[in-house]
C-alpha cells in the first residue's frame, strides 16, 4: 500500500502550478519601487544601531548607574533613559533604535518601582515625579549586565563537528532575530531560523528559544569575530568543519 | 555535506555577475533570474500555502529578498539551493504572520467522493481519493516542519541532499521528517476517507 501511496503522493505533488504571466513584471515593478528607499533605510538603521551601542557603553562607563537587579525589563528603560532622558529626567518609553530590546513598558517596569532607580541624568524639573532620580553606584553585577548588549549571556559553548551549540540566556524579549543582531550582523549568512516550541512567539520572554543558524564555513571566522562583539565570552572550542560547505549553529535562549 | 547536483539554468558565476551589475545600478538584469526561477519559487509557495494569491505575494517577497541579498550568494553553491533556502525562510515567516491554516473538514466537503461497493478496502478508497487537490489540502494540515520537507523533497530536480541544504538540517533529519510526514498524511487521508468505507 505504501508504494501506491507514495506513487500517488508524488503524482499529486509533481504537478506544477504555473505562475501568472505578469508575475515577472510585478516583481520587477516592486524592485524598482523598493530600490531607491532601500539603501538610505539600511544606512540609517546601521548608524542608529551603532550610535545606540556607543551610547550604552558611554552610560555604563560614564555614569556607573543601573537599575535594581531582578527587574529584567527595567534594565532596558534605565539604559535607554540614561541615554534618552529628556531635560526633566522623565523616563523614555521608546526603545532605542537598532536594539532588540523589549519595549520599555511602564507597566512592567513600574512593578519594580523603576522610579526609585538609578538615573544619573539631569535633576528633574518641577514637573518630574518625586523620587525619580536617586543616584547610587551600580553594583559590579549590574555593571556586568550592562556591558552585555541585548542582555545576553553565554552560558556554555560546545562544538561538535559539524555543529556548534551555543547556549544563551536572554533577559530581554527579542523582537526578531534580525533586530537582535542587526547592529553587528554576526549572522550575515543566516539561512534558517526555527523557534522551538513552534508556537513560541519571539516576544514571549518566558519561553525557551532555540535557533538553528546555518552559516557558510568560509564565513566562519568572520562570523565568530562579529558574534563575539555581541556576545562577549563567546568561544569556539572546536575547529570549523574542513570540507563541509555549511555548518549548523544551534542556539538556545532561556530567559532568566 | 554531499555536493549538490541540481541542474542549473542560471550558472552560479552568472548570478555573481548579475549581482555585480545590480550594484552598479543595472536593476533590470535581475529579471533574468526572475524569469528562470519564478516557476520554481511559485510552485513551492503554492504547495506550501495552498493559495495562488498567497503564492503570488510570497513569490514577490522571495524575489525581493533575493534581490536585496544577492550579494551574499557564494558561487561555490548551486544557486537553486541558495534560492530554495531563501524561499523557505521567507515563506515560513510570511505564513506565520498570516497564520494560514486549513481545517481537515474542508478536505471531505470539497471531495466529490463516491463510495464504491461494500467490498472496497479502506486503503483503496484512500488511494482513489488522493487527487491532487486532496493531497494538497492534506499537506496544509501538516505541521510546518513536515509540510515544508514534503513540498521541498517533491520539487523538480531536488533530492534529499539538496533538501538538506535548503532546510539547513542533516540528510538524516530530512529523511526522518519525510517519513513522519508520509505517515501523518496517510493518517489524515485515512481519517477523512477511511471512515467512508462500508
Amino acid at each position: 500500500m505504501m508504494d501506491k501511496f507514495d506513487q500517488k503522493l508524488k503524482e499529486a505533488l509533481l504537478m506544477r502550478d504555473d505562475p501568472p504571466e505578469t508575475l515577472t513584471n510585478q516583481i520587477m515593478a516592486r524592485i524598482r519601487v523598493e530600490k531607491p528607499r532601500k539603501n538610505p533605510m539600511m544606512l540609517w538603521v546601521g548608524i542608529g544601531s551603532v550610535a545606540a551601542c556607543l551610547l550604552i557603553v558611554a552610560v555604563v562607563f560614564g555614569t556607573g548607574t543601573f537599575t535594581r537587579p531582578g527587574q529584567e525589563m527595567a534594565k532596558q528603560p534605565a539604559a535607554e533613559t540614561a541615554a534618552y532622558s529628556d531635560e526633566d529626567g522623565n523616563l523614555a518609553s521608546k526603545a532605542s533604535p537598532g536594539q532588540a530590546l523589549g519595549k520599555a513598558d511602564e507597566k512592567t517596569a513600574g512593578s519594580g518601582n523603576i522610579q526609585d532607580r538609578t538615573l544619573e541624568s539631569k535633576p528633574p524639573s518641577g514637573s518630574a515625579e518625586p523620587g525619580k532620580t536617586v543616584s547610587r553606584p551600580a553594583t559590579p553585577e549590574e555593571l556586568e549586565e550592562l556591558k552585555k548588549p541585548l542582555g545576553l549571556t553565554v552560558d556554555s559553548l560546545a562544538s561538535t563537528l559539524p555543529r556548534i551549540d551555543i547556549t544563551f540566556k536572554s533577559t530581554n524579549t527579542i523582537q526578531s532575530w534580525t533586530d537582535a543582531y542587526g547592529a553587528t550582523k554576526p549572522f550575515t549568512s543566516l539561512i534558517k531560523t526555527e523557534i522551538i516550541p513552534k508556537e513560541s512567539k519571539l516576544k514571549d520572554a518566558k519561553k525557551t528559544y532555540k535557533m538553528t543558524a546555518t552559516i557558510n564555513t568560509a564565513d566562519y571566522r568572520a562570523w565568530l569575530e562579529s558574534a563575539q562583539k555581541v556576545l562577549p565570552g563567546l568561544k569556539a572550542d572546536g575547529k570549523p568543519p574542513a570540507d563541509t560547505s555549511v555548518m549548523n549553529v544551534v542556539i538556545y535562549f532561556e530567559p532568566k | 555535506m554531499k555536493a549538490l547536483h541540481i541542474i542549473l539554468t542560471v550558472e552560479p558565476i552568472e548570478v555573481t555577475e548579475i549581482a555585480g551589475r545590480i550594484k552598479k545600478g543595472d536593476t533590470e538584469c535581475f529579471a533574468k533570474i526572475v524569469e528562470e526561477y519564478k516557476g520554481f519559487v511559485f510552485n513551492f509557495a503554492s504547495q506550501l500555502s495552498g493559495s495562488r494569491e498567497t503564492a503570488t505575494d510570497l513569490t514577490q517577497e522571495v524575489f525581493l529578498r533575493v534581490f536585496k541579498q544577492l550579494g551574499l550568494y557564494k558561487p561555490d553553491h548551486p544557486f537553486k539551493s541558495w534560492l530554495g533556502r531563501v524561499a523557505y525562510t521567507t515563506s515560513l515567516n510570511y505564513l506565520r504572520k498570516k497564520r494560514e491554516s486549513v481545517h481537515i473538514e474542508s478536505l471531505a466537503v470539497d471531495c466529490p467522493l463516491e463510495v464504491r461497493d461494500g467490498s472496497m478496502l479502506t486503503e483503496d478508497i484512500i488511494i482513489e481519493n488522493m487527487t491532487r487537490e486532496n493531497v494538497r489540502k492534506a499537506i496544509l494540515v501538516l505541521p510546518e516542519d513536515l509540510r515544508t520537507v514534503v513540498v521541498i523533497c517533491h520539487m523538480d530536480g531536488v533530492d534529499i541532499a539538496d533538501a538538506a541544504v535548503m532546510l539547513g538540517v542533516p540528510e538524516g533529519t530530512v529523511k526522518s521528517r519525510l517519513f513522519r510526514a508520509r505517515e501523518e498524511l496517510r493518517k489524515i487521508l485515512e481519517r477523512t476517507f477511511g471512515s467512508l468505507s462500508v
